[in-house]
């Protein structure tokens, strides 16, 4: 009873949120609405008892991916939207091709059976076990996927000032 | 769901025990931020050789309180320009994560707010969200001084949570928890962490220094550059607000310390009676922490500050390597002799010790170099 | 209290009080405070000078190259915690796996090093 009533809040948090990220015309107030979702994606987390996804879900995403896009949204010219995404020409043309997938999806959304789950906050050991036995090399990629990135930041940033 | 002392119903006993800890975690915050400011103003004053706060109260004991009483009278001073609901959420967005920290702080064996199993994971996390309230401060005010302010401070703040979170994986990983209370269990007695993991220790009190803004790393908030930093248009209690956060943080970083080094809230006859054990606990706890408090405190009194380019490449040049090194090292000796402590212990030291020493070595090759480069550039203009 | 739920609740209180507390002190203080704004009060602080052009404009870079550094360590970070609390169970293998990605990401900051991005200016 509890559980569905949070997650009734966070649905409408994320949703209300991310139509606001597209839909506001203050770009700064895109940025943080935006780590309002993340936040609430958080808390969807944790009502499905990942608590350790959902520490990382916040530690990542709103302590330094938002960080990030401040500071990208805080060196461009501050021109705000004049107008809101929603009423341009291109409208109706999306709309067409976006709503036969919308409609798949919720279908195949709606057919989900009850998964077993795992008790509720023990995702830390699978979560380990999985990452350094099953999926080692791709954890060894992901390091190398982050040098560089890493690396073309900082080749950018350089030849910008020079 | 447990039921309560004399039999109280379960989900009663639940909601009174939330609305206890609520209470009791506000008002540990803001009577430590009271005490805090009127020790800070004696501890200055005394290492100052002077006398600080005398004449509100006895020996300027209410002086926190005329402060507290004016700050709610200020006016409320907004320039016209800031950006209304940023400026007004600022302040929350700082203080509700430094006030949620205190739920998994381990005072006594029973008296804790929620003994999360990923504890030491939420107390990181909720550092790094205070990051945003600061940049959203800097921003909102409208105001040149503020924005640099609060991106310097925000840059700071993220740049030092590395070494801070790798130190605090050094302890997890001789420990083998995340969770708080078994943290403290893993350090009976005398043996506590601090003897085994020193220079954990070290770079975290360093690193907390730099997250909570103290002195030697108090830029953002120096008086005599650029301002107040992020705090230039925030007047009145808004300003309370942010230093009552900020004290909050202190207290945080220092029951940290004090829980995952120093052994918690254990001390001589915690066990001795079911009631009274746990509030011996309380009490070695809290002057652990407020021990680790007045030093920072001291430091305070006593240190210069960093420039931000001397704050920045002593993060990122010189503490993260140090603390990797320390994560290295302490895990191949931890594997390599599964049962016994002692050679972590006697390997950590060392490296304390190299640690230190190494600091006057570098200072003196950054000398050199300087001084080579100062008289390159003067040997090719003349 | 291994109580997954509770736990989580009180989370969410304390920050329910926390937001609470910071709106009560600025409810007091709006009531108890003078509020008698002037042309002089309203202007932005600059020192005594009158404020130039507006507060945003091009900075420099190197606040973006720090948080993007900052991105990479955060990742590398929360790997590191499972495999603290599952240390020694994975071993001798996990920990020259760990060392590897560690290794990797050092290469990273060594470079940005010599090219001299960790100058702040």
């Amino acid at each position: 009873m509890i559980e569905a009533a949070f997650f009734a809040l966070l649905v409408i948090g994320m949703v209300g949120a991310g139509a606001g990220v597209v839909l506001l015309n203050r770009i700064t107030g895109a940025a943080l609405l935006m780590a309002f979702t993340f936040l609430c994606n958080a808390g969807m987390f944790l009502l499905l008892g990942a608590e350790t996804i959902a520490m990382f879900q916040v530690l990542i995403y709103v302590g330094a991916i938002t960080v990030l896009i401040l500071y990208g949204v805080m060196f461009t010219p501050q021109r705000d939207r004049p107008y809101a995404l929603f009423f341009q020409k291109q409208t109706p043309l999306a709309a067409l091709f976006v709503a036969p997938i919308a409609i798949a999806v919720a279908v195949f959304s709606f057919s989900f059976r009850d998964s077993t789950a795992g008790p509720k906050g023990a995702d830390l050991a699978p979560l380990a076990t999985s990452v350094f036995r099953d999926f080692a090399f791709p954890f060894e990629v992901a390091s190398v996927l982050l040098l560089a990135a890493m690396v073309g930041a900082i080749v950018l940033v350089k030849r910008e000032d020079e | 769901m447990v039921p309560g002392p004399f039999g109280l119903d379960p989900v009663l006993w639940a909601v009174l025990r939330l609305v206890i800890a609520v209470a009791l975690a506000a008002g540990l915050v803001f009577n430590g931020a009271l005490a805090q400011i009127y020790l800070e103003r004696k501890i200055q004053a005394i290492i100052q050789d002077r006398t600080g706060p005398m004449h509100t109260g006895p020996y300027g004991l209410l002086q926190t309180f005329a402060d507290a009483i004016k700050l709610l009278g200020k006016e409320d001073i907004r320039a016209r320009l800031t950006d209304h609901w940023f400026f007004l959420a600022a302040p929350a967005i700082v203080f509700a994560p430094m006030l949620a920290s205190y739920v998994v702080i381990p005072f006594a064996p029973g008296v804790m707010g929620a003994d999360l199993n990923v504890g030491l994971l939420y107390l990181t996390t909720l550092g790094s969200m205070t990051v945003l309230g600061i940049v959203i401060a800097g921003w909102a005010s409208n105001n040149k001084y503020s924005l640099i302010g609060g991106l310097r401070s925000a840059g700071q703040l993220i740049s030092y949570e590395v070494p801070q979170i790798v130190s605090l994986v050094t302890v997890v990983l001789v420990v083998g928890s995340l969770s708080m209370t078994a943290i403290v269990g893993s350090q009976p007695g005398l043996q506590v962490n601090a003897l085994i993991i020193p220079l954990a220790f070290v770079t975290y009190f360093i690193a907390g220094l730099a997250e909570t803004n103290r002195v030697p790393f108090d830029l953002p908030e120096a008086e005599s550059e650029l301002v107040a930093g992020f705090l230039t248009e925030y007047s009145g209690m808004r300003w309370g607000l942010f230093f009552v956060a900020e004290y909050g943080e202190v207290t945080v970083v220092s029951s940290i310390i004090a829980t995952l080094w120093f052994g918690g809230w254990h001390g001589p006859f915690t066990d001795v009676h079911p009631l009274l054990g746990p509030a011996l606990g309380v009490l070695w706890f809290t002057l652990k922490t407020y021990f680790f408090v007045l030093v920072f405190m001291w430091i305070r009194a006593t240190l210069p500050r960093f420039r931000i380019d001397q704050l920045m490449s002593f993060c990122w040049k010189f503490l993260i390597p140090v603390t990797l090194v320390n994560l290295l090292v302490t895990a191949i000796l931890v594997l390599a002799f599964p049962t016994s402590l002692v050679p972590v212990a006697i390997a950590n030291w060392i490296l304390l010790f190299v640690f230190a020493a190494s600091i006057p070595f570098l200072q003196r090759r950054r000398l050199v170099s300087l001084r080579a480069r100062l008289a390159a550039r003067e040997h090719a203009v003349a | 209290m291994p109580d997954y739920n509770l736990s989580y609740v009180y989370v969410f209180a304390f920050f329910v009080v926390g937001a609470g507390i910071v709106s009560v002190m600025m409810l007091l203080s709006h009531l108890l405070a003078p509020f008698k704004p002037t042309r002089e009060k309203l202007r932005t602080y600059e020192s005594g000078e009158e404020p130039v052009g507006q507060a945003w404009g091009r900075y420099p870079t190197h606040f973006y190259v720090f948080a993007l550094l900052f991105v990479v360590f955060d990742v590398e970070v929360i790997f590191l915690f499972p495999w603290a609390v599952l240390f020694r169970e994975l071993g001798w293998y996990g920990l020259v796996e760990m060392a590897v990605f560690i290794a990797i990401l050092v290469v990273g900051l060594f470079y940005a090093w010599k090219k001299k991005a960790l100058n702040w200016y």
